[in-house]
């Protein structure tokens, strides 16, 4: 899945984050976003799956702009999308399977939905348990999240994301709360998924020792974006 | 309306206000000092505390009808019997919001050769003020509610005005009445928001300052100043404690437990129908919160007026007391257990419903973005990751809801809603005392028999612990 922002403006208020953001994305390339905290990299995710639509510019994913386009176009836009939030986004009180089913309610009604969470056919589980064993967790398949320490968290927000098989894979931090080895993992894990379903994979880093197995490296700086080969010197 | 009706309508909401306001200031003045004795934690403390306990479990109106005999009939009745219920109620709360802040800026103080009071009012009152003031506000809207039941057995006010039109027939007035008994409750429910929310000490003083000046001289221009009943409060004692003993006669046993059985059954009913309408009024309101501040993949102008359609249905449901929903009951199903449910139904849908709505607004709402972002139904994100986040909320709030409604319905009775608040209001009537003080006994013990059970589930679920 390809994207293009183009000169994108986002203000918050009188708080101008993004001055004028250009850069574009093509299909199956992996992208590592860099940046100081508050550069603007959590904003640039937001307006990608649509959360809000950019103050003046334009958003264009897989030809269309999430930030314009509601209902069915919308919905059918995310469902394509994987977001792994960098609180990770996980419902507490379920179990880590009903968390990495709840990736995939983009292609399901409401009914389905609650359906799917609370009482998932066996061949559910089985993908569920397959997404989990990639990170280290098959056999938590059953356990409340609300027991798990922020790293296994993690993985299961990366499992949720891999279970749901997307075109455009979008993690905020993914190696935030984990050991430097573990959190090595995941992003080879992520980079591994991408490269084998040609999937374009976009991950925020703080680590610039885990951006070498990208193609292209993205700074966000001072409301803008500079482009760098992998693995540069911050 | 003519002018009479319009008059007697003014009376009865400066008594209501009056009362109000001098059982807040009565409550706070003997409250206060209790707080500190139970926050000390020493033996005089824990006695006191045991104290509260026991007053706090007798209903409201139970307390007022003791009084009514013992000070006979008026608003300062009223005013002795709410003072000293929240005296109880605030003891136990500001000792709870003492409890919950830190000790170690008194104690350094202390340390450094503070009084023991200046430590207090230095080191602990500022951390503390923030839930003082939540908890004050909450004790002044009780005690409007409480005070508009307690008339019913006359002790004055809106409550006393209600039962008056209804007998009457006038069932105009009656609606007027309701009306301006909503407003006033919307009102003071805005007014404690206010204050909750700009709790800068000259404001809350202030205001404290003008309900008190302000319900003494509401009391003074009515017609039946409350300071009156002094010169016949003495001979009224004297009948009370002459005839007051606890005594059992063979045909309280088949009235008591009848009445126990209804008391329980419309608390029962009441919780369970009132719950049922409230979940998915809470959900609609909550609806938008499950997509925070996402543009979602609903159509927006559809979805703000079903949340700000629900939100007023429930303010408007709770905002009229459970009491004048069961004089409404009364009037439209007739006497009896069935008049008495239908309105804690009605009620507890409303409190319940904004009770609900409040803990799906604070629960986490990143969850259900993150499955809105993925592209779920802004519907299959509230009900999985909203509900599911504020579900240990939602039972604490149902259980004590149920407390709550076992105390309402033994009140309700006095109305002639059935329960053991019939039995009680009947042995008044007939100036049975002795029959009074074991119905007054009963409904204690079923009370603190109720709470200690919900504790216990409490305790079992480790559930919150949400508020008295």
């Amino acid at each position: 899945m390809d994207l293009v922002f183009d000169n994108v403006v986002q203000r918050f208020g009188t708080r101008t984050v993004l001055d004028g953001v250009s850069f574009s994305v093509a299909s199956g390339e992996r992208i590592a976003l860099v940046g100081p905290s508050g550069a603007g990299k959590t904003t640039i995710f937001r307006l990608m799956y649509g959360a809000f639509a950019p103050t003046s510019g334009r958003v264009v994913v897989d030809g269309t702009e999430p930030g314009i386009v509601r209902g069915h176009a919308l919905r059918a836009l995310r469902s394509k999308i994987a977001v792994v939030f960098q609180s990770h986004g996980l419902v507490d009180q379920l179990s880590a399977g009903a968390n990495v089913i709840a990736g995939t309610l983009g292609r399901r009604s409401t009914w389905d939905s609650v359906r799917a969470v609370l009482r998932p056919h066996a061949d559910e589980l089985a993908d569920a348990r397959a997404a989990l064993a990639h990170v280290g967790l098959g056999d938590r398949l059953h356990d409340r999240v609300f027991d798990f320490s922020g790293g296994q968290r993690q993985r299961v927000a990366v499992a949720r994301a891999i279970a749901q098989r997307a075109s455009l894979v979008l993690a905020d931090e993914p190696a935030a709360s984990l050991d430097p080895q573990l959190g090595a993992d995941i992003v080879g894990l992520l980079l591994r998924d991408a490269t084998e379903r040609n999937a374009t994979l976009i991950c925020t880093l703080h680590q610039r020792e885990l951006t070498s197995g990208f193609d292209r490296v993205i700074e966000a700086r001072d409301g803008g974006v500079v482009e760098h080969a992998p693995r540069f010197d911050i | 309306m003519s002018a009479d009706a319009v008059a007697y309508v003014r009376d009865a909401v400066l008594q209501t206000l009056g009362i109000t306001s001098s059982a807040l200031v009565i409550a706070l003045l003997l409250g206060t000092p209790i707080a500190l004795l139970i926050a000390q934690g020493k033996r005089l403390g824990r006695i006191v505390q045991a104290g509260t306990t026991i007053v706090r479990a007798i209903p409201d109106l139970v307390l007022a009808i003791v009084f009514v005999v013992a000070l006979g009939l008026g608003p300062g009745a009223a005013i002795f019997a709410l003072g000293l219920h929240y005296a109880a109620v605030i003891g136990k709360m500001f000792a709870d919001v003492a409890g919950s802040v830190r000790r170690e800026p008194a104690e350094a103080l202390r340390a450094s050769g503070a009084t023991s009071a200046a430590a207090l009012l230095i080191g602990l009152i500022p951390a503390a003020w923030p839930g003082l003031v939540g908890f004050g506000v909450y004790a002044f809207e009780s005690i409007l509610r409480a005070s508009v039941i307690v008339g019913v057995v006359g002790a004055g006010g809106v409550g006393a005005l209600l039962v008056q039109q209804l007998n009457l027939a006038d069932y105009r007035g009656f609606t007027v009445s309701v009306i301006v008994l909503a407003l006033m409750v919307t009102a003071i429910e805005w007014c404690g928001t206010y204050l909750r929310l700009h709790a800068s000490p000259r404001i809350v003083l202030t205001a404290l300052l003008v309900v008190a000046v302000g319900g003494v001289v509401a009391l003074a221009v009515t017609p039946d100043p409350p300071w009156r009943m002094l010169a016949t409060a003495p001979e009224h004692l004297r009948d009370y404690f002459a005839g007051a003993a606890p005594a059992w006669t063979s045909d309280m046993g088949q009235l008591a437990g009848a009445g126990i059985v209804q008391t329980i059954g419309i608390a029962v009913i009441g919780t369970i129908v009132g719950g049922i309408l409230a979940l998915p009024l809470a959900l609609l309101s909550a609806w938008p919160v499950a997509r925070g501040w996402m543009r979602g993949t609903g159509w927006r102008p559809f979805s703000w007026p079903l949340e700000v359609g629900s939100r007023a249905l429930l303010t408007a449901t709770r905002s009229i007391p459970p009491l004048a929903l069961a004089l409404v009951g009364i009037i439209t199903i007739g006497v009896g257990p069935v008049a008495g449910a239908f309105a804690l139904t009605l009620h507890t849908a409303g409190v319940l419903g904004k009770l609900l709505a409040e803990s799906f607004d604070v629960a986490d709402r990143h969850p259900a973005e993150a499955l809105v972002a993925s592209g779920a139904t802004g519907a299959a994100a509230t009900l999985i990751a909203l509900v599911a986040a504020a579900m240990g909320a939602m039972v604490a709030h149902i259980l004590y809801r149920f407390e709550w409604n076992v105390r309402a319905a033994t009140t309700l009775g006095m109305v002639g809603a059935g329960g053991l608040g019939q039995a009680i209001f009947n042995s008044q009537q007939m100036l049975f005392y002795h029959q009074l003080s074991s119905y007054v006994l009963m409904a204690i013990g079923l009370v603190l028999i109720i709470d200690w059970l919900g504790e216990r589930v409490r305790a079992r679920f480790r559930l919150e612990r949400l508020e008295i």
